[in-house]
């Protein structure tokens, strides 16, 4: 079958390869961005 | 004397291959490799063959047996497909218009193969040419089927098809349709390439089975549909 010049090359992967299934994952972490609530009434 | 004879050509063949490999390997070496997630989509014919025990493949122009979602193999062991240097892996034109113009080509040519259109996604390594792909894993996402009874193609007239059979039409008729040895020898007993066919020519042995796109579609576990009218190649010829 011709298909005429070579143009490029791909590597591609399906998104589950990508993913890494194994990867552990702590839901207890604190996040960097996160406050803690504050409990006083706000003045008015 | 005949050992010579046959011994060289072979010897010139093998020379010739050596060198193009190495030209090859050269070319597709100046590309560095694009990472993506993106597949690419691609269009190609192959015959549909379906078993006696209703199991179904796909005999490609350039694989012979492959299924729904397949990794490509090559003859040569140490060959990774698609081999920089070599012919292997899963081709696909970018274009759906040329996997019909070569469907239409081929269907007059050969009408007792009847060959289907795939739509197909490419992933895993693939080499982009300027109107195609070949690549290492394809998945193929839609079936369809030219709605053209292959008995009435031979007599250079279209009729739609009602039914879809896989038999053999006599013993051993593949040896007589398939191009190569390793093709005919892939094709085993009991199996046949599926052929639409209208109802003058269903055969009317019991043991023959008609099958629907329903039946085709549990079959494939992927979708099957009729090529619509007007891309239908012997319709727009006739």
């Amino acid at each position: 079958m011709d298909l005429g010049r070579p143009v490029a090359r791909h590597l591609i992967r399906r998104p589950h390869e990508v993913i890494d299934l194994d990867a552990e994952v702590t839901l207890d972490e604190p996040v960097a961005d996160e406050q803690e609530l504050s409990t006083e009434t706000p003045e008015r | 004397m005949s050992l010579t004879v046959l011994a060289l050509p072979l010897f010139a063949r093998w020379l010739a291959e050596t060198a193009q490999r190495q030209g090859r390997r050269r070319t597709w070496h100046a590309f560095a490799p694009q990472a993506s997630l993106d597949a690419f989509r691609g269009y190609k014919i192959a015959q549909l063959i379906i078993a006696e025990d209703d199991t179904a493949w796909f005999a490609g122009v350039t694989s012979l047996r492959y299924g729904v979602d397949t990794l490509a193999k090559c003859r040569r062991r140490s060959c990774r497909p698609p081999g920089l240097d070599c012919r292997c892996g899963f081709y696909a034109f970018r274009d759906r218009s040329e996997a019909l113009h070569v469907l239409g080509g081929l269907g007059g040519r050969h009408p007792a193969r009847s060959y289907v259109l795939l739509t197909v996604d490419l992933d895993g390594a693939v080499l982009e040419y300027e109107s195609g792909f070949r690549a290492q894993r394809q998945r193929v996402l839609r079936v369809e089927i030219p709605d053209a009874c292959v008995r009435c193609l031979r007599g250079g007239t279209v009729t739609s098809a009602v039914t879809f059979m896989a038999h053999p039409q006599f013993r051993g008729e593949q040896l007589l349709y398939e191009r190569t040895l390793l093709a005919r020898m892939a094709l085993p007993a009991g199996s046949a390439p599926m052929r639409p066919l209208c109802e003058a020519h269903v055969p009317e042995s019991s043991d023959s089975r008609k099958l629907d796109l329903a039946a085709l579609r549990r079959l494939l576990t992927t979708e099957v549909a009729l090529l619509p009218d007007a891309e239908t190649p012997f319709k727009t010829t006739a």
